[in-house]
């Protein structure tokens, strides 16, 4: 399985190993996607990216007690009681991490005026990220990303939002579908272009 | 009061006790806050990265280094919240330097979240071995490598070396005296001294570490 779903709790015929460390691994993608989801946020003063942000960041706290009690009740080798103070702590760890990301989503969604110099800061030179819905008569829907083929274009899905399910790092095999909300990274001309066309304005990439 | 804890830890067996650096004296100087929230940014995702992987691959080198920036973005946090204040005028001031404030203090939050990742390498906590074995299959590692005076890479720009197509390795961060450079970019002159953070394949790494130390005298 390619896909990395987030924070969705291994199911099926997993060791217990197994689960811990697709959870783990899970904690470690949300929590980086969050913070950079969270900058992009502050940077356009986007409040649907920081209500987005808000909405995985609860997800994330259930999901972490999950992983918590996974640990409680994995079973270790003689000598190894300490580790799983390390696999606790790790989730601890990647939950500040969430709520780093909250605090600046906070900023955004409480109306603060953004400061100029923010702009300046957290501009990547031509870099642009942008959050849009899939439109049901755009040429993306009902696509495989490897049919697209964006990276020709200069740019790139990072992240998925289906209903409440997120996709991080979708590859070639995800087929968008009407109503999606995509998260995309790349050249300033190419991201506004995808935009456009993810709308239906524009019918070719 | 010191010399307590400096007992106490050799009571307990001083094995796990991390070295801690004396902490910066910070006073004002005059840095344009951009320049300051730009570094903290930068420095704090870098942190997230090196972390995880100082713990997938059990690295202490690499989670000394998260514990160093660590450091510099405490400093950077003081020194930002001088200069922040000076900016502030009026009540429109104030309201919007609340948001780079807050933002700072973030990037804060985020390099120490890092550090407690990192601790887990330095006091020997760790994580279960075969999660260990698992995660540290991955294709590309993080490394580290020091560039020493007899190192053919000593007044390099990075556009003459290419190390990304000739050996595979990206050099992300690069720390000259305490000042840290995420993402160098192609004119980037390499000194002796520098400490250059790479990602690429174990063997590339290897290269890296060898091209820096001056046991490889050419590239390709």
């Amino acid at each position: 399985m390619s896909l990395k779903r987030l924070l969705k709790t291994p199911t099926g015929e997993q060791t217990p190993e197994e689960r811990i460390l697709t959870m783990l691994i899970q904690l470690k993608d949300t929590s980086e996607l969050l913070i950079s989801l969270a900058y992009t946020a502050l940077l356009t003063n986007n409040k649907d990216i920081a209500e987005d942000i808000f909405e995985l960041e609860e997800t994330f706290d259930g999901f972490h007690t999950e992983f918590e009690l996974e640990v409680l009740r994995m079973e270790l080798e003689e000598g190894e009681e300490k580790r799983r103070l390390g696999l606790i702590r790790l989730g601890v760890a990647a939950e500040n991490l969430a709520d780093a990301a909250s605090q600046m989503a906070e900023i955004v969604l409480r109306g603060v005026d953004v400061h100029p110099l923010m702009r300046l800061a957290l501009k990547d030179a031509d870099e642009r990220v942008s959050r849009q819905v899939v439109d049901a008569n755009s040429i993306l829907a009902y696509k495989t990303l490897g049919q697209l083929r964006l990276e020709d274009h200069g740019t790139r899905i990072f992240a998925v939002k289906r209903k409440d399910q997120w996709t991080y790092d979708p590859r070639g095999r995800f087929k968008l579908l009407p109503g999606d909300i995509i998260y995309a990274g790349g050249y300033k001309e190419a991201v506004e272009k995808l935009e456009e066309v993810a709308q239906a304005k524009v019918q070719e990439l | 009061m010191v010399l307590e804890v400096l007992d106490l830890h050799f009571f307990l067996g001083a094995r796990d006790t991390v070295m801690q650096e004396e902490l910066q004296e910070v006073e004002y100087q005059p840095i344009p806050v951009r320049d300051l929230l730009v570094e903290m940014k930068d420095l704090s995702e870098l942190m997230i990265d090196l972390a995880y992987s100082a713990v997938m691959f059990n690295d202490r080198d690499l989670a000394e280094e998260v514990m160093d920036m660590e450091e510099r973005v405490d400093y950077l946090s003081y020194l930002l919240l001088m200069n922040a204040s000076l900016a502030v005028r009026d009540k429109k001031d104030a309201e919007q330097i609340v948001s780079i404030m807050k933002t700072a203090s973030s990037a804060n939050k985020i390099s120490d979240a890092a550090a407690d990742i990192a601790g887990l390498v330095l006091h020997d906590i760790g994580i279960p071995g075969i999660l260990w074995l698992a995660m540290s299959q991955a294709e590309e590692i993080v490394g580290r490598a020091t560039i020493l005076k007899k190192s053919m890479l000593v007044e390099k720009s990075l556009a003459d070396i290419n190390l990304e197509e000739e050996i595979g390795a990206d050099i992300i961060a690069i720390q000259r005296k305490r000042k840290w450079t995420i993402n160098p970019s192609e004119t980037f002159e390499l000194q002796k001294g520098d400490r250059v953070i790479a990602r690429g394949s174990s063997d590339s790494i290897m290269k890296l570490q060898r091209l820096a130390a001056g046991e490889l005298e050419k590239i390709a």
